[in-house]
């Protein structure tokens, strides 16, 4: 009899003591061991580092090595990755980063296991964009009331060359409000830690300025008195350069106009940059059908043209002052005076005007 | 591995029994008698003990043995009747009495749409015997089930009447719905608490898919039939049965938390200056006057909120008939009053049944039932009545100063939470039972189910009608009608080939239809002080209404084959094919096979005759099931009312509502498919005195239903289920009894062992993990469990704790060296420290992580009976180990929150545990009022703050939180009497017996909690929040006394 | 004995048969509550009731407050309390936010709620019945049309905070949701087919009294003129060529409704150029059009032209300024709490402006001192902004004092104020679009198409309107500190300085309307103005240090990145935002 009771004792005993309770701790838990890829070695500013898990844990932490952020620092923090394991971080700075890769699982007796895994990261900065560049109160427009500046915003005509159109009244010897003073330059560049600065050719020394600052109007634009193409370059945080070309080129315009002697009025319109209008009064037995109209470009300032860089036409018919025959019948005639000047590599930059000559009575 | 040791120790105990000596031959002759009506037996086979020699007794019941032992023992068997052993010398004539064995093996059991014989069962069906539930006082026969079952897990969401129960057959299979199918004689249901205990002749319960499988579509949880009792074994005219019990309650565990005086000290703490105290010159510390004046007309809220319960229960069944006709009539009464007041249940039922034999080939049975269930409900949960009687400051009067009740006291939430939920349920059936020829049975079987429910809640304002106020009052009613139409037909085959083939051929078809619509509708009222005010009539302010129909219909074509050769080799086969109009056209069909196998040992030629051997069966079974526990329209995209109106015009403008998609359906929804294989051994011994039955199976939940997630861009207002999960349930049980007689003294001990490993193995694509038990204010833990891939559904979630910050966890200028939650506020010692376990410097969201499992790593119980004369004692012991309790009162307990929820309020705390003081923390250089208790750097608690977010952070959810809550408990130990024969022949009755119990009498268990069984939260009941205690109704103890009548 | 058997079993089989056959409809229970899309969308009614659920989308707090904290908070006219506080809402205000954030989250997806709303009333449109009178087919094409407007709305609401985002089809199958971002180019071709389609079928009036809260024809050509505008300006990533084509567009709608000149069909809708595949017979037809209508057909100017002017300034904020012939598109709102209803039709940012909200979880934007002093000796100031104490204006009905809320010499917002004999401020309308917003991108437009005078002279009309808040016939006009001779129109001037001057202007007019931030980013100009911002930075009385526009990073911060949990749910098909 007792046999029996024994044995069925024991089979109890065993059952009760070989479950211990954190058994499915055990399913839960996986031997962490961390590996982790990134989608490059090497970024440039704020360019995203893709991490993705490559090893085996339950959860997943990144350490990416910037400041506040060095793994085992005291006070230091980490970031956890999403649940598929991914992580997007962008750095601000350039510089040699060690990231950290922290696998983790609780093992049976709620203890977190770890394991690491080291890489470097390279951050550089080599954006040298040149987002925008105006040439900022070159002349006080005095058509307004309150002070109401023209500020020549620079076209982007080539990959690396600028062409900020000057208007005519700009185009004077002063030593503030003219493209022959020195100028302050307002720009934008797509990297916000890079630098921007001038080849000054008279010391040929690259010279840093900041964008709409007074103590950096030292640009100057004249090349021993001619209006010359000026060099800029951008230097990124890690060093490399991208040079930039900005090309002062005139908006053109008659500063003289005379038919049979008489000199019309020149005005430009309100409204455009490169539109004039000119009246002249004749008396109204002149006939309209031959004139042979006398006109100066810019007062043929030596140190814009040298002869080959200003065209006058009619229509596409190419004039030449005093000898070229006009038939103002129609009390109208629309001149177009096209200036160019001459860029890196052969590049012709051109800008145009449009005169309306009205013949009055 | 952990099985494994098992079943090789079970085969080790096997074989030492088989090999046994031989002895030499001689003769001896004896008779045997029917020891109950003394009569000779004839054809008893007669064996001499060790040896090959056997014979029969001849019609006087004689018999001679040659045999060639000169002493020794014979053994005498006889179908039905328990084997004798007697000892014999030769030559010498033995008498042999044999008593009838009323454990028959060949005893009937029923199955699915049939009966079978229990020895040729190969699915793994356990059946409950009803006279062991009728004296337990549960008020439903679920509970009163009990720890009966191997392999099914109940627990008791809550100890208030009638409350319901979760029931786990073989592990939780699923998040969603888990519970099983009931089916009351061969009507399908829900819900079972209008069945009263006295009315019941047979439970059986389906465990595997090999015996589930017939019930394809709703089987997956497991299938329990219940048999109720009918007139058809009765011999006589008229019996009249009656079965009167009563008995009184009593709080089995009263909470230890502090009285008002210690009360008032814990407040001093909190300030930490001496208020309530004041240090006298012998250095010790009293109450001041104005303190003791409070504390007098302070409360005992536990003593105010609960009372003495008293339960009470009546039946009476009037059964009888002959051959021809028999009938069984019944009615049966239960009022049962809670400890906690206000608390009861109410239940009235009647049932009626007649069968009648029209002509010898056609049998009619009829049977109609009708129960009125009446329960008053109390508030459980985070702003129940009990977590306010353990919690509400004992200061504080149960009037205000205005004659209004306080407000969130248990008594003034008793009185504003008048609470009651009726359900009359009607049931009615038609049985016809048609022979067409001998082995050809058809029988076709009609019922009706209608079912009327209403909540009906009336919530009173507090203040007291001497005072001017607007006060309001709110009701709610909420009345739902359903009702359910099924028909089945059944055609059974029983063909007679040779002897040694047994063959069963069953196939049949079921169909049902299931109609529900229901109101629910609330308003607001001003006034209502008396009851006579709770009506919509009245409440007629910020009236809200809404009623919905809805319903399914199914279809199913069964078939089963049993084949049985030589009693030895038994197969089954089982096919279901299921159709339900949840389902969109092209998955309405679902198929379910099952297969399963058994070999009875026993009654192999080389086993036949060891006569200590009574049954050695070894099953085998696989099969699929099906969960249809879904939506009835989950898989249509439909629009509702769901206030997106807009107005138009100037002025007042006029509203016009809005219609959109509210609910999007999933076309290609289907069941939850369920698939098991079990494998098991029936093990009897010494004439079944010793039953057993070891048995291991592994149950799959495949397109488990969840709520995958979809992108956002696709702009839906509902996400759809979708089949994706998986679960895994493995594990073992074990169950054993071995009952003896010795003369007049019986005794048997039987008990029940089962483990059962439950993991999710696959949570969809993107393996969503699914938060459950948010544990919103007053205490604010927010989600405390998250199911995730292979942990067990509903494992805790939390952070990790690492003690209370000590003065070396700083540096020299006070900020804390170790990782802490980003906070505007200081650290400083006292306050807790949690554990970074992902590593990256900072304690967050993701250091939030699995810290508990609310499933046991084992049930069992074991049932001790002792019978003498006519006495019978009986002791039932229940436990389970290895699971783990939330016990969410600690928020409350432990710290100087509010009732309601609030860090900043600098009185009305919530009362504590009586061992707080012992638990905080104080620093060594402890000052002011606290230094009274000297330093305490071990303790576990946080110093107390009453800055809100630091304290929040102090008592998040983690696993200080986490208890053990295994416990074994004696649910039952009942003495009956058996009032002898003769006294009751002479006043012409069958048995008169009086029994008396005590049920719930102790608990051993380590759970600081009053009650270590906590099932399903209260009012929330999901799958994926168990185990969490909020304050839980307690389990009562109660005492009964009753008395049965047999005429 | 075997005849007997057999009759049994043939019946018994026959039983059988009978209970297995009726199973077709035997599967479709009926059920009441609830009601399946194609049975719902049987009739003209539901359509209208369909619409109003897409309003409703508008209505809510979600997408207002969502309104005010892209299109207002964040930029460079407003500072707040939340600026200096921690949480989701401070993270966007200072650009510190990450991909979970919820406040992004919830602008994605409220947007795609609307979205979805509008596609179930534009989808089920064809297959209704409806009398085929002229009344009912002008509902339809009425509620469609509008269906088409709010979808551009909420299109465009995304496409100018994520850039290109997907374009869900309009029947959607659960197992084909996740669909790839588009380009930015043809989430703009989407919006502009919407709303050219639109401008055909809405009402060529305006809707007042009883049908006020809809949008008709004024608000249609406004969002296409808008949505035309974005897609040429710099800022928006759309290839030059596209750009330029668009000005013209945008000059050709402007011209119809503002001009009232002519527009042939063909030419609104593009029909030749781009309806390749369809004829115009199915187009008319499923746009249901009247029969009488061609592609040749001409849309009169002279409809259109009269029915929106500028009201006055000191009127269109007000009560009856409500659905004033100034407003173009504009949701109603109504406080129904005073009649004890649960029905909520209140305006959600009750206490976002006046009534300052200082917790974290809100925004209560301020005017910046830049704002301010751009809005200096202009008549609008009084009503736009507060300064140090009120204006008298304001106190006629009773002195009110300011809170002490002067968010570091910030002043409040003061467009959303009502008298209190207006009624409540929560039923105060939502303006999303007004005809003075109109008439500047018109004269962007005219200045982009070589017109820098037609420009100036509409810049001035709108100037012309301000001028009367100071014009002695004006009440209102004594409290006014604006003299006249500080307020002069703008002189016509060559392309930069008016371009400067038409947006100052329209800085001016629609400060505070919750359009500032997107304005600056289709301009190309929202580095420029958060640097600005971070160099011009009050310290918030409690000393904490402001940190707005520090962390906007460059090329990155421009767009806003779609939500982790889209991405993640998506698999990688749907990809995230450079930099995130």
């Amino acid at each position: 009899m007792n046999i029996r009771q024994y044995t069925i004792g024991i089979a109890f005993a065993s059952i009760l003591s070989g479950c211990d309770s954190n058994s499915y701790l055990e399913d839960l838990y996986v031997a962490p061991e961390a590996a982790f890829t990134t989608d490059k070695t090497e970024y440039s500013v704020l360019e995203t580092v893709h991490f993705s898990n490559a090893g085996e844990g339950t959860s997943f932490t990144v350490w990416p090595g910037n400041t506040g952020h060095c793994y085992g620092v005291e006070g230091d923090t980490g970031f956890a990755t999403g649940n598929d394991g991914t992580f997007a971080y962008s750095y601000d700075e350039p510089g040699e980063y060690e990231a950290v890769w922290v696998a983790s699982s609780i093992d049976s007796d709620k203890q977190p296991v770890f394991s690491t895994a080291k890489a470097r990261i390279s951050v550089v900065d080599r954006n040298g964009g040149l987002e925008n560049f105006v040439i900022s109160n070159l002349y006080r427009m005095r058509e307004y009331a309150g002070t109401v500046y023209f500020n020549s915003t620079g076209e982007k005509v080539s990959a690396d060359t600028l062409l900020c159109p000057i208007l005519w009244d700009a185009w004077r010897s002063a030593k503030v409000n003219s493209i022959q003073a020195l100028q302050l330059i307002e720009f934008e560049l797509t990297s916000s830690t890079a630098t921007f600065s001038w080849l000054d050719k008279s010391t040929g020394s690259l010279r840093p300025i900041r964008s709409g600052i007074s103590t950096s109007r030292i640009v100057d634009f004249m090349d021993n008195g001619k209006l010359a193409v000026q060099k800029f370059v951008v230097t990124t945080s890690s060093g490399n350069e991208t040079s930039y070309y900005v090309a002062p080129v005139m908006i053109p315009t008659f500063t003289d106009f005379k038919v049979n002697g008489v000199s019309g009025t020149i005005e430009r319109d309100i409204a455009f940059y490169n539109r004039y209008s000119v009246t002249v009064k004749l008396p109204s037995s002149t006939d309209l059908t031959a004139l042979k109209p006398e006109f100066t470009v810019m007062n043929g300032d030596a140190a814009l043209l040298d002869g080959t860089n200003v065209k006058v036409s009619i229509g596409g018919q190419p004039q030449t002052s005093g000898s070229s025959t006009v038939d103002f019948t129609s009390g109208q005639a629309v001149y177009d005076i096209e200036y160019r000047m001459a860029g890196e590599n052969n590049l012709h930059l051109v800008r145009s005007t449009e005169v309306t000559v009205n013949i009055v009575h | 591995m952990k099985q494994y040791t098992v079943l090789r120790l079970a085969a080790a105990l096997l074989l030492a029994a088989i090999t046994s000596t031989v002895m030499a031959a001689q003769s001896v002759s004896g008779t045997v008698y029917d020891s109950a009506t003394s009569e000779p037996l004839p054809g008893a086979t007669v064996s001499v003990k060790g040896t090959s020699a056997v014979t029969a007794t001849d019609a006087d019941g004689n018999f001679t043995l040659r045999t060639d032992r000169t002493s020794g023992t014979i053994q005498v068997t006889y179908i039905g009747y328990v084997p004798a052993y007697k000892d014999f010398k030769a030559g010498e004539h033995v008498t042999v009495l044999l008593r009838e064995d009323n454990r028959m093996l060949d005893e009937v059991v029923v199955i699915g749409y049939g009966v079978q014989r229990k020895s040729d069962l190969t699915g793994s069906v356990s059946s409950v015997d009803p006279d062991d539930l009728k004296s337990i006082p549960a008020t439903n026969v679920i509970a009163a089930m009990q720890g009966k079952v191997s392999g099914v897990e109940i627990v008791q969401n809550s100890g208030a009447p009638g409350a319901s129960n979760s029931i786990r057959i073989r592990g939780m299979g699923t998040v969603n719905d888990s519970d099983p199918l009931y089916v009351v004689d061969g009507i399908m249901m829900d819900n079972i608490d209008h069945i009263a205990t006295e009315d019941i002749a047979s439970i059986e319960v389906l465990k595997d898919a090999a015996s589930a499988a017939i019930y394809g579509s709703r089987a997956a949880n497991g299938v329990v039939l219940l048999t109720t009792k009918s007139g058809e074994k009765s011999t006589k005219r008229l019996n009249i049965s009656a079965n009167i019990s009563g008995g009184f309650m009593s709080v089995a565990n009263a909470p230890s938390i502090l009285p008002a005086s210690d009360y008032a000290r814990f407040s001093d703490y909190v300030h930490n200056a001496h208020e309530y105290t004041v240090i006298s010159l012998d250095g010790q510390m009293n109450l001041t006057e104005a303190a003791q004046a409070e504390v007098a007309d302070g409360s005992d809220w536990w003593q105010l909120a609960t009372r003495t319960g008293s339960t009470g229960k009546a039946s009476l069944a009037l059964s009888g008939g002959d051959k021809n006709l028999n009938y069984y009539v019944s009615g049966n009464y239960l009022k049962t009053n809670g400890i906690v007041r206000q608390s009861g249940y109410e239940r009235l039922s009647f049932n009626g049944k007649i069968n009648a034999s029209l002509a010898d080939c056609l049998k009619l049975g009829v049977q109609a039932g009708y129960s009125r269930e009446q329960r008053d409900v109390v508030s459980e949960g985070t702003r129940g009545v009990i977590k306010s009687a353990i919690t509400y400051n004992p200061l504080m009067p149960i009037y205000d100063l205005d004659g209004g009740y306080t407000y969130l006291t248990p008594v003034e939430n008793l009185r504003r939470l008048g609470h009651s939920r009726d359900i009359d349920k009607i049931t009615g059936q038609v049985k016809l039972d048609w022979t067409i020829i001998k082995p050809l049975l058809f029988s076709t079987r009609a019922s009706y189910l209608t079912e009327r429910s209403d909540i009906d809640r009336m919530e009173r304002s507090r203040s007291s009608e001497e005072v001017i106020g607007t006060n309001y009052f709110d009701v709610k009613k909420n009345p739902v009608t359903a009702n359910t139409f099924s028909w089945d037909n059944i055609l059974t085959w029983m063909p007679e080939l040779h002897p040694d083939h047994n063959l069963t051929i069953m196939a049949g078809q079921t169909m049902e239809i299931y109609r529900q619509n229901s109101l629910n509708s609330s308003g607001r009222g001003y006034g209502g002080y008396d009851d006579e005010f709770n009506s919509l009539g009245f409440a007629a302010f910020e009236q809200a209404t809404n009623s919905a129909t809805t319903g399914y219909t199914s279809l199913g074509l069964l078939s089963r084959i049993s084949y049985n050769l030589l009693n030895r080799y038994l197969v089954q086969v089982n096919f279901r094919a299921d159709a339900s109009s949840r389902f969109a056209k092209k998955n309405r069909w679902g198929y379910f096979p099952s297969i399963s196998a058994g070999w009875r040992l026993d009654q192999e030629p080389w086993l036949r005759d060891q006569s200590w051997l009574s049954m050695l069966k070894i099953r085998a079974g696989w099969g699929q099931l099906g969960n249809n526990r879904i939506p009835n329209l989950a898989w249509l995209s439909l629009i509702s009312y769901g206030k997106e109106n807009y107005i138009y015009g100037v002025g007042t403008p006029s509203l016009k509502p809005g219609y959109a998609l509210t609910s999007y359906g999933n076309p290609d929804i289907k069941w939850e498919r369920t698939e098991s294989t079990t494998a098991g051994i029936d093990f009897n011994m010494f004439g079944n005195r010793f039953t057993s039955s070891i048995e291991y199976f592994v149950k799959d939940t495949k397109d488990m239903l969840l709520e995958v997630p979809i992108v956002y861009s696709a702009g839906w207002a509902s996400t759809p289920w979708q089949n994706a999960g998986s679960v895994r349930n493995q594990g073992f049980e074990i169950q054993a009894g071995w009952n003896d007689r010795i003369g007049d003294f019986g005794y048997g001990i039987s008990g029940n062992f089962s483990h059962v490993r439950n993991h999710v193995t696959s949570l969809g694509q993107y393996g969503e993990p699914i938060l459950g038990g948010n544990l919103k204010s007053p205490n604010n833990l927010g989600y405390v469990t998250r199911t995730v891939l292979n942990a067990p559904i509903g494992a805790f979630y939390g952070y990790i704790c690492d003690g209370i910050m000590q003065e070396s966890d700083f540096d020299t200028a006070g900020k804390p060296r170790i990782p802490v939650k980003q906070s505007a506020y200081a650290y400083n010692p006292g306050d807790r420290k949690y554990v970074d376990i992902n590593g990256d410097g900072v304690i967050d969201d993701n250091d939030l992580t699995t810290i508990g499992n609310p499933h046991p790593d084992f049930y069992y119980a074991f049932n001790l009976n002792l019978s003498y004369r006519n006495f019978d004692l009986q002791m039932f012991f229940q436990g389970v180990h290895g699971n783990e309790i939330f016990n969410a009162s600690k928020y409350f307990l432990y710290s100087n929150v509010t009732y309601n929820g609030s860090w900043t309020s600098d009185y009305d705390f919530s009362n504590v545990a009586s061992d707080y003081f012992q638990r905080v923390y104080r620093p060594e250089n402890v000052s002011g009022y606290r230094a009274y208790y000297g330093p305490n750097p071990g303790g576990d608690v946080p110093v107390p703050s009453s800055v809100s977010s630091r304290s929040s952070d102090n008592f998040a959810a983690s696993d200080w939180y986490i208890e053990d809550g295994s416990y074994l408990r004696c649910k039952q130990i009942q003495l009956t009497y058996t009032f002898p024969a003769s006294l009751t022949k002479r006043m012409r009755m069958q048995s008169v017996k009086a029994y008396a119990s005590v049920s719930n009498p102790f608990t051993i268990t380590g759970y600081s909690g009053m009650d270590p069984e906590i099932g399903k939260t209260v009012g929330e009941e999901a799958n994926t929040a168990i185990g969490i205690d909020q304050g839980t109704y307690p389990q009562a103890r109660t005492w009964m006394f009753g008395i049965m009548l047999d005429f | 004995m075997k005849i007997i058997d057999n009759i049994r079993i043939s019946a018994l089989a026959a039983i059988i048969a009978v209970s297995a056959s009726g199973c077709r409809d035997y599967f479709e229970p009926e059920y009441t509550g609830y009601i399946p899309e194609n049975k719902f969308y049987d009739n003209i009614n539901s359509l209208r009731m369909g619409l109003n659920s897409v309003y409703n989308v508008v209505q809510s707090k979600n997408y207002e407050f969502s309104e005010l904290l892209f299109g207002l908070g964040v930029s460079d006219d407003a500072w707040a309390h939340q600026d200096v506080s921690s949480g989701t809402i401070p993270d966007v205000l200072n650009f510190t936010f990450d991909t979970q954030n919820e406040q992004i989250l919830t602008r994605y997806r409220t947007q795609y709620l609307g979205i979805n709303k509008a596609n179930q009333v534009i989808r089920n449109a064809g297959n209704i019945q409806f009398k085929n009178n002229g009344s009912t087919k002008k509902e339809l094409r009425e509620v469609y049309g509008q269906a088409k407007v709010l979808r551009a709305l909420f299109y465009f609401n995304l496409v100018k905070t994520f850039g290109g985002v997907p374009i869900q089809p309009e029947w959607q199958e659960l197992g084909s949701l996740i669909v790839p971002r588009s380009t930015v180019e043809e989430v703009y071709a989407y919006i502009e087919k919407d709303l050219r389609e639109a401008v055909l079928l809405l009402r060529k009036g305006r809707y007042q009294q009883g049908e006020a809260g809809q949008i008709g024809v004024g608000g249609g050509l406004g969002l296409l003129m808008k949505v035309l505008l974005y897609q040429a300006s710099p800022g928006t990533d759309i290839p030059a060529e596209v750009k330029a084509e668009k000005w013209k567009e945008a000059y050709e709608i402007g011209r119809y409704f503002i001009e009232g000149a002519d527009l042939s069909v063909n030419d609104l809708l593009k029909f030749d150029e781009r309806y390749t595949d369809t004829k115009w017979e199915d187009f008319a037809s499923q746009m249901f059009l009247e029969d009488n209508v061609s592609k040749e057909s001409v849309l009169s100017g002279s409809d259109i032209v009269n029915l929106h002017k500028l009201d006055a300034f000191d009127n269109i904020f007000r009560l009856s300024g409500e659905f004033s012939i100034e407003s173009l598109i504009e949701i109603n709102h109504f406080d129904f709490s005073g009649l004890s209803s649960d029905i909520d039709e209140s305006w959600g940012l009750y206490n976002n402006f006046i009534h300052q909200n200082e917790s974290g979880v809100s925004l209560s934007p301020v005017a910046t001192k830049d704002l301010y002093n751009t809005m200096a000796n202009d008549p609008r100031l009084m009503y736009t902004i507060t300064g140090r104490i009120y204006n008298e204006y304001f106190c006629q009905e009773g002195t009110i004092s300011l809170k002490s809320h002067d968010a570091a010499e910030g002043y409040l917002f003061m467009k959303t104020f009502l008298f209190a004999s207006e009624g409540s401020e929560a039923g105060r309308n939502y303006r999303v679009m007004r005809y003075a917003e109109a008439l500047l991108i018109y004269a962007e437009i005219l200045l982009e198409n070589q017109e820098p005078r037609r420009a100036v002279d509409y810049v001035n009309m709108v100037r012309q309107r301000a001028r009367k808040l100071i014009d002695p016939s004006n009440p209102n006009a004594k409290y006014n500190p604006v003299k006249d001779a500080n307020f002069k129109d703008v002189s016509y001037a060559p392309y930069d300085i008016t371009r400067e001057a038409i947006l100052k202007e329209k800085r001016i007019e629609m400060a505070g309307e919750c359009d500032r931030w997107f304005e600056v980013c289709r301009l190309g100009q929202s580095y420029e103005r958060q640097q600005f911002l971070a160099r011009n930075l009050p310290t918030e009385a409690s000393g904490k240090i402001r940190q707005r526009g520090k962390h906007f990073k460059k090329g990155i911060n421009e767009l806003y990145p779609i939500p982790y949990k889209e991405v993640y749910t998506s698999n990688g098909v749907i990809r995230q935002n450079f930099g995130y």
